[in-house]
This record gives C-alpha cells, structure tokens and sequence, in this order.
C-alpha cells in the first residue's frame, strides 16, 4: 500500500513536471514561426522521394507543393534558421529512422560555420528533434558556451523562468498547435524588392572549416550507404555574399564524388526569378512566388536526373496532396491579401484540412 | 516511508528548479539576445557594453567625427550626415534588422536593440582613406607593426585587440587589402 502511495505520488509530480514543462516550452505560433518546423515532421506521411536538409536557404526558397503539383514529387523540408552542417548530419540520421528518401538536397551555405553560433539557433533547430542518439550527438556537437545538453532533453531547465512571459499562445497551444510549414516550407508572400547588393566583406581564410567538411562527407557516406542520391544546391539568394573561392571548394568536392551541384546563383535567370518581385527582404530570402519559380526549375532538373515517378497518379498520394494544396493555397491567399490591404502578411499558420 | 517520499520530490523538485544557477539569463521566448543575422555578430545591450572595463577602443574618424564602435549609429549620423545608401538585413527568424550604411569609402555594419540601430563594424573599402594612425589600403604590409606594434600575422590577417574592439589588417600579396573595426565587446560579452 505504501509503495503504491509512493508510486502515485512519483506519477503525480511526473505529471506536473511535464506539464509544466509543456507550458513553458515557446510554441512558435507567433513570431518565430521558424522554430515549429522540426518537430512537424513527426506526425507527417513519411513517404518523400526527396528531403532536403539545411538551413533558411532550403525552408524559405524551396516549395514542396510545387514539387507535386508540378511532377509529381513526394518532398519534405528539414530545415531550420541557421542550420549547422552537424545539425544538418544529425537530422538526416533522424531521417533515415523513418524514411529512406532517393534524393537528399544539401544547401551548401552552412558550411561558412565552423563552429557553434548561438543557443537562440540552436533552440530552433534542436528543440523540435524527438529524443534519439541523433538528437544527443546534435546537441553534444552543438553546445555554445554557457549551455547545458540536459537542458535539450529537458527544456523546462532552460525555460522555467519563462512563467515570467507567458502568453495567451502557450495556453491556446498547450494541448495541441496549428502548422507552419507546408511540408517544412514556410511561406511569405510579402513584397520587398533588392535594390543592393553588398559586396562581399574581404576574408583572411577562404577554406572552409575542417569540421564542415568532415560532416560534408558524413552525409554523403550515410546516403550512399541508404542508396540515396546526395546533391549539393546553392540557393538563389544575394546575401549573405557566397565567394568564388567557396564555389570553387564545393565544385571540386562535387567533382570528386560525382555529385550533382547546381548553384542557382548562376540560374536566376533560366529560373525566371525577379529580384524585383519575388523576394520578400531584399534579396536575402525569396517570397513564395519565387519559391514556386525556383521550385519548377529544379523539379525538372530532379526529374530528369533521378527520374523520380510522378506520384499524382497514386490515389493516396493524390489525396493527402489535395488537402495540403488545400491549405498551401489558402494561407498563400490569405498572406496576399492582407500583404495587399495592411502592407504586412499576419496568416502563418493553419489547422490541417 | 513518508520520508523516504518527501526526499525523494525534494531531490527531483532541486533538480529542476535549481537547475538555473550559473546558467545564463532566461531566453525569453526563445532568442537569448542574440537578433543578429547570419552574416553579422550577436547583438548586446549598450549598457552591458560600456560595463567592459579599461581603455578605450579603436576608432575610426569621418570627417572629424568618430566612429564609436557600440554607440548608437544615429548620434553619428546627426554629425557626420546621413549615409548615401543603407542595406537593411532581416535577421533569419528573430525579430529585428541589421544594416550596412554606405558612406563614400567605408561602411557601416549595425545591429539592432530594441529599435535602436548600434555599431558593429566600420569596413573601409578605398585607399583614399586612412586609420587616424595613417594605415590604407594597398600600403605594405609589413609597414602596420611600425604603426601599431608588433603582432603575429595569422591567415593573412594582422588583428589588433584593444577596450573591446578589434582592428582587423587582411593583407594579400603583401600588402593591406581590407581594414575592419570590429565591436569585439559584443562577442565576448554575449559568451
């Protein structure tokens, strides 16, 4: 009787823990929508023919719904603000446990990092990871000074004092949350023509670091081990600046390892995009329409490489696609209307259809 | 057994409740002070910057009027006039935009705080300028040790630490190729 006692009230304080700890986790339903990307994943179909890994550069540019509506192809974003190329390693192993993709599309920028940036990053791309060796090492790997791994495990360590800041949102979205991302794209349909472009800030050394390339050849040895394509992109972006000498590194590592590389930088016009009209910063990240542009480019690129099979014949794919363009469609309305009328998109999140 | 269970929660309940000592500050939602972008460092609060103790930093002077690494970029722009062109950086994710305002010959990387706009960096980027100790772009390399002491180049860069403030000499060829003040405060105060 008295270890049954015992045993309810472990249970109890368990329960108040978590729940607390739930509370007190930030949700991401407003503001930093980026940080709920990773851990939508989980509860997604994990059927996709191609994932891509990085950070802003895959989530912001790349749309996975043009993807299917265009050919066909079955897609899934693991991004997050900042990615590290380790942390891109460790969610691709993350992957793998669920999924064995054809293709795995890499956004080479990460590897301007050599080491850890900031916690503020690490948070968005780690908290969402569901506990797993790969989720261990990423954190292990990506400790900033001041930083604690259990912390990762267990955010209410990090977060307690947030009771401090709690908003209506965290009691909203305590149970459950909407979605940001539309197969891990996170849309805006804003407006912000480029009207500069910096020159690049000179650099002491131009060789990327040792650890990026050793997590550079870790992904492509786990890929080739899964029988997966790995492919290397550089996103069509202006800035941060991307060096010659930084392409030439990755040229030649393509080269070395007969992998596809294709820099977009050289393609903004075959892809059609407008810097005009299809970014929403200045040329720092593209909106949705020059993610679709950029998106059409590159699915016929992956189809006539891969030859990747058009899965909008396939009754179930078609119909679990039919409700995400749903959504993916009505959010990209909704974003451009209200773009149109207040000169800002405030609809970055929706209930699944 | 009593006991043994209120120990039992005393140890869990300090587990995490005590978990915060020699922690860094709450995060608040999510981003620890830190707004800046991928290409630039992370921000601080100004008064945190004016708690970094000893000498003075590194200045670059426009005009008559110094470039005061970590103080607000408009009590500059009131002075020296406002900039030709500014490029305006959303950080990735978090709130807040970092600029680069072009002035003839150099230019100014800012951080934001609270809406206030503060100075990262000075880039001088044509030889008609100098450091106020007479370093240009293109001068010989092995000239800058004369200037401002002895130090050892590393990976083509001759960096020089003072009051919280780098000054950064990339050579090529032997000779200086790009000149970078830097509010090194703001990294080390961030860690």
């Amino acid at each position: 009787m008295k270890i049954y006692r015992f045993a309810l009230i472990l249970a109890g304080f368990a329960a108040l823990f978590f729940g607390l700890q739930r509370l007190l986790t930030p949700k991401y339903m407003s503001g930093v929508y980026d940080g709920a990307l990773i851990a939508e994943y989980y509860s997604e179909t994990k059927n996709h023919e191609v994932i891509f890994i990085g950070d802003c550069e895959v989530y912001e540019n790349f749309s996975p719904m043009t993807l299917f509506g265009e050919y066909g192809i079955t897609s899934y974003i693991r991004g997050g603000a900042q990615q590290l190329i380790w942390q891109s390693y460790y969610l691709l192993e993350d992957t793998l446990r669920y999924e064995t993709p054809e293709v795995v599309v890499f956004n080479v920028l990460a590897m301007q990092y050599g080491e850890p940036q900031s916690e503020a990053y690490n948070r968005l791309n780690l908290d969402g990871m569901t506990l797993s060796a790969s989720k261990l090492n990423a954190v292990n790997a990506s400790l900033t000074k001041g930083e604690d791994a259990l912390s990762y495990i267990f955010p209410i360590l990090r977060y307690h004092e947030r009771w401090q800041e709690l908003t209506p949102d965290d009691l909203r979205y305590f149970v459950s949350r909407k979605s940001a991302g539309h197969n891990g794209y996170l849309m805006r349909n804003e407006v912000k023509p480029v009207t500069i472009i910096p020159d690049g800030a000179k650099l002491a050394n131009y060789d990327f670091a040792e650890v990026c390339r050793v997590y550079l050849d870790k992904m492509r040895v786990l890929c080739e081990e899964n029988g997966i394509d790995f492919v290397l992109v550089k996103a069509p972006t202006i800035y941060p600046h991307w060096y010659d000498e930084w392409e030439a590194q990755i040229e030649s590592y393509a080269e070395t390892h007969g992998l596809l590389y294709v820099n977009f930088l050289e393609h903004i016009d075959d892809a059609g995009i407008d810097f005009a009209a299809d970014t929403y910063d200045a040329g720092l990240h593209l909106n949705c329409s020059g993610a679709e542009k950029l998106s059409r480019y590159f699915g016929a690129i992956l189809t006539e490489k891969f030859g990747l099979s058009d899965k909008r014949s396939e009754p179930a794919a078609a119909a679990e696609y039919a409700a995400k363009l749903r959504d993916y469609e009505a959010m990209k309305t909704a974003q451009r209307s209200e773009f149109e009328t207040n000169g800002k998109a405030v609809t970055f999140t929706y209930s699944k259809s | 057994m009593k006991k043994h269970t209120i120990i039992t929660i005393a140890i869990l309940a300090a587990a995490v409740f005590g978990a915060c000592d020699g922690e860094p500050a709450a995060p608040g939602v999510l981003a620890p002070g830190n707004t800046a972008s991928e290409a630039s460092a992370p921000a601080m609060s100004v008064d945190e910057a004016s708690a970094v103790p000893g000498e003075a930093g590194f200045e670059f002077i426009y005009k008559g009027n110094a470039i005061v690494l970590g103080s607000k970029a408009d009590d500059f722009i009131a002075k020296a006039g406002a900039p030709k062109d500014v490029f305006e950086a959303p950080s990735c994710a978090f709130e807040g935009i970092d600029k680069i305002l072009y002035y003839p010959g150099f230019i100014i990387n800012t951080y934001p705080i609270d809406g206030t706009d503060y100075i990262l960096s000075v880039v001088l980027g044509d030889d008609s300028l100098t450091t106020p100790e007479g370093v240009y772009l293109g001068m010989g390399a092995d000239e800058i040790p004369d200037v401002y002491g002895p130090v050892s180049e590393k990976e083509n860069a001759l960096i020089y630490k003072k009051g919280g403030t780098t000054l950064t000499f990339i050579t090529e060829n032997g000779a200086v190729a790009d000149i970078t003040y830097y509010y090194e405060a703001a990294i080390s105060v961030q860690e």
